[in-house]
């Protein structure tokens, strides 16, 4: 019972905050084709870095308290789908955050990489939304997404053995061990 | 009086940084009102035990309902006998639909509204119309507008008068009120005698399978009490040529029935004749259907794929962010101002004279005017195996120095119009 209401309660924090980083930031990126707004700018370049900041860590304390909340997880299409999508949640804002640090403010300014964080924002945005829906389907039995006129397909996933996930995960890492050593060396926008 | 400026400037309440802003503001608030508006089901809550008003309360409140057109009719035998199996079936027409044509039928056994599931009187569903095992379940009408679905139940052990009816409900387009439709049978009441010594039937607690995972050859389980022989007819749903199953006494009351297995979405009718000698009873047709596969992720897998999932994604971006950067400064590859702000400061450059032999060793007296070769060869290194020496044309410097022109502003310097550059004169450097 804790772990249930444990858990609504980080999945509240990641979905507001996750919001708040995104909207924020697709706000910073649309402020560019306004003349005058390089303050706007700047406050919602740093609410959408410090939200994301603040999201980060929380998505793995609700994936844990998920999973003390569930009976089954990972054993039924729906559960397996919120541990893709969590990993796809994470990858968008550590995405954004690290290109936040690296590049500075003045990414939004950019040509290439300010649509690119943007993209991320939107990724972590529809990520956060299809998380939501397949929790309240799986609570309530209905979401957000019953607005569309046609239900993705949450009931079904594309689950790989175990053994192999493994395999992929530390695949994974060596690919982020390799995007930072010998990727481009970058510097700081100004 | 107001000034040329203030009227100029008065129509211009909002300047363009505020015009700006205001953007932006909007931008966000549409963002953050885009959601969803609250509508109860509107795609059914699917199958399930639920009493009337529970099964959506927006139903069970007269403000927020609105009574159906449809025609609901419920048969079903007058008599029943405690125990045995016991078939209602349910005629819907002429209801307004919604879109969806989706129409909700709870199978009830009071009008209180609570506690009205016929398990709550001593009904056992051995199955609903969707191969479950509930009193609620949602329907697709089709579009000649009428829908027969039907039970089967176990009758209760009590004997006595008992009630059934059905009640349900739908949606409508238009629906301006949003409002839900419900519409009622009449009940229909039951005689429930006493059963016959040893009648054959199902077991009380036994409820039929609703479906088999596709390609499943198990054999199906049917309990049943009071009986010493079973047979099963099947026949694959829509048709009416049935097949004989072979069927194994597995325990005392329990009997194993083979049905071939089925794919995709069939779905196979049978029916079970329990016997004992003394009464061949012919019990009602049940439905199996056929489902996926089922799942085969686990906590681990799930785990480890999302994180991988996640770190693939971050690796890709961190690439792309570096490929996508602006090209990186000159200033900071480019250290020259630095290397010649600590260096010494250089003398003002002078024409460079042109290369002399320097005696490297006492020359032997074979003639002043000729050049050391012998001792210019020693001190070269020797030339690496394969190395073929350029020859030099012999008429090039002869006619390099021929193009060269004097000029009387610039003495000592010679003028190439080839190169179109300044060369120092030769000949002045040597005679100086």
């Amino acid at each position: 019972m804790f772990f249930v209401t444990f858990h609504h309660l980080v999945v509240g924090l990641v979905a507001g905050i996750g919001t708040l980083c995104a909207v924020s930031a697709i706000a910073a990126y649309a402020s560019t084709y306004f003349v005058g707004g390089a303050k706007l700018r700047e406050h919602l370049d740093r609410a959408s870095f410090i939200a994301a900041c603040a999201c980060l860590p929380l998505i793995p304390i609700a994936v844990l308290s998920g999973t003390f909340a569930t009976g089954a997880p990972g054993e039924d299409a729906m559960t397996y789908n919120k541990f893709l999508f969590s990993g796809l949640t994470a990858g968008f804002l550590a995405s954004m955050i690290i290109g936040r640090w690296r590049f500075g403010p003045a990414i939004w300014l950019d040509s290439k990489l300010g649509p690119l964080q943007t993209a991320c924002a939107v990724g972590a945005l529809g990520s956060i939304f299809v998380l939501g829906s397949i929790g309240s389907k799986i609570t309530l039995g209905e979401s957000t997404l019953d607005f569309l006129p046609f239900w993705p397909e949450f009931a079904t996933s594309i689950a790989v053995n175990q053994w192999f996930g493994l395999v992929l995960f530390l695949l994974s890492i060596g690919c982020v061990v390799v995007a930072f050593k010998l990727g481009p060396a970058t510097e700081r926008l100004s | 009086m107001m000034s040329m400026s203030q009227r100029l400037r008065t129509p211009n309440l909002l300047n363009r940084p505020m015009r700006a802003r205001l953007l932006v503001i909007a931008t966000i608030a549409i963002l953050l009102f885009t959601t969803q508006s609250t509508v109860a089901n509107p795609g059914g809550e699917g199958d399930g035990n639920r009493d009337f008003t529970c099964g959506g309360s927006c139903h069970g409140d007269p403000s927020f309902n609105q009574q159906s057109s449809a025609t609901v009719v419920l048969t079903g035998n007058a008599n029943a006998f405690a125990g045995t199996t016991y078939q209602v079936d349910v005629t819907v027409s002429d209801a307004e639909l919604s879109g969806s044509r989706l129409l909700g039928v709870f199978l009830l056994s009071s009008q209180m509204g609570n506690d009205d599931n016929p398990k709550d009187h001593g009904w056992n569903i051995i199955q609903d119309p969707n191969g479950g095992s509930a009193n609620y379940i949602e329907t697709i009408v089709p579009s000649s507008g009428t829908v027969t679905v039907s039970w089967v139940l176990n009758a209760p052990e009590q004997t006595g008068l008992v009630e059934l009816l059905v009640e349900v409900n739908h949606g409508a387009n238009p629906n301006p009120n949003d409002r839900a439709f419900v519409g009622a049978s009449d009940s229909i009441l039951i005689e429930v005698g006493p059963v016959p010594v040893n009648l054959p039937g199902f077991a009380l607690d036994w409820s039929a399978p609703n479906t088999r995972v596709t390609g499943d050859t198990s054999a199906l389980l049917v309990r049943t009490q009071n009986a010493t022989d079973v047979a099963v007819e099947w026949k694959l749903e829509g048709e009416s040529t049935t097949h004989t199953a072979v069927v194994e006494a597995y325990a005392e009351d329990e009997w194993l029935v083979h049905i071939p297995a089925t794919m995709g979405d069939t779905r196979v009718v049978y029916q079970v004749t329990t016997s004992n000698g003394e009464f061949d009873v012919l019990q009602p047709w049940l439905t199996l259907g056929t489902r996926a596969p089922d799942f085969d992720g686990t906590l681990w897998g799930a785990r480890f794929q999302g994180a991988a999932g996640g770190l693939m994604l971050f690796a890709f971006i961190v690439a792309l962010q570096g490929l996508l950067q602006p090209p990186r400064k000159r200033h900071e590859l480019d250290h020259t101002a630095e290397v010649e702000g600590d260096a010494a400061p250089m003398p003002e450059p002078e024409p460079m004279p042109l290369p002399e032999p320097e005696p490297v060793a006492e020359p032997e007296p074979v003639a002043e005017s000729e050049p050391e070769p012998v001792v210019e060869e020693a001190a070269a290194p020797p030339p690496p195996p394969g190395f073929e020496e350029e020859e030099e044309e012999p008429g090039l410097d002869a006619e390099y120095l021929a193009r060269l022109q004097q000029s009387e502003e610039h003495p000592g310097w010679l003028w190439d119009p080839v190169e179109e550059e300044w060369i120092e004169d030769p000949n002045v450097g040597a005679d100086s």
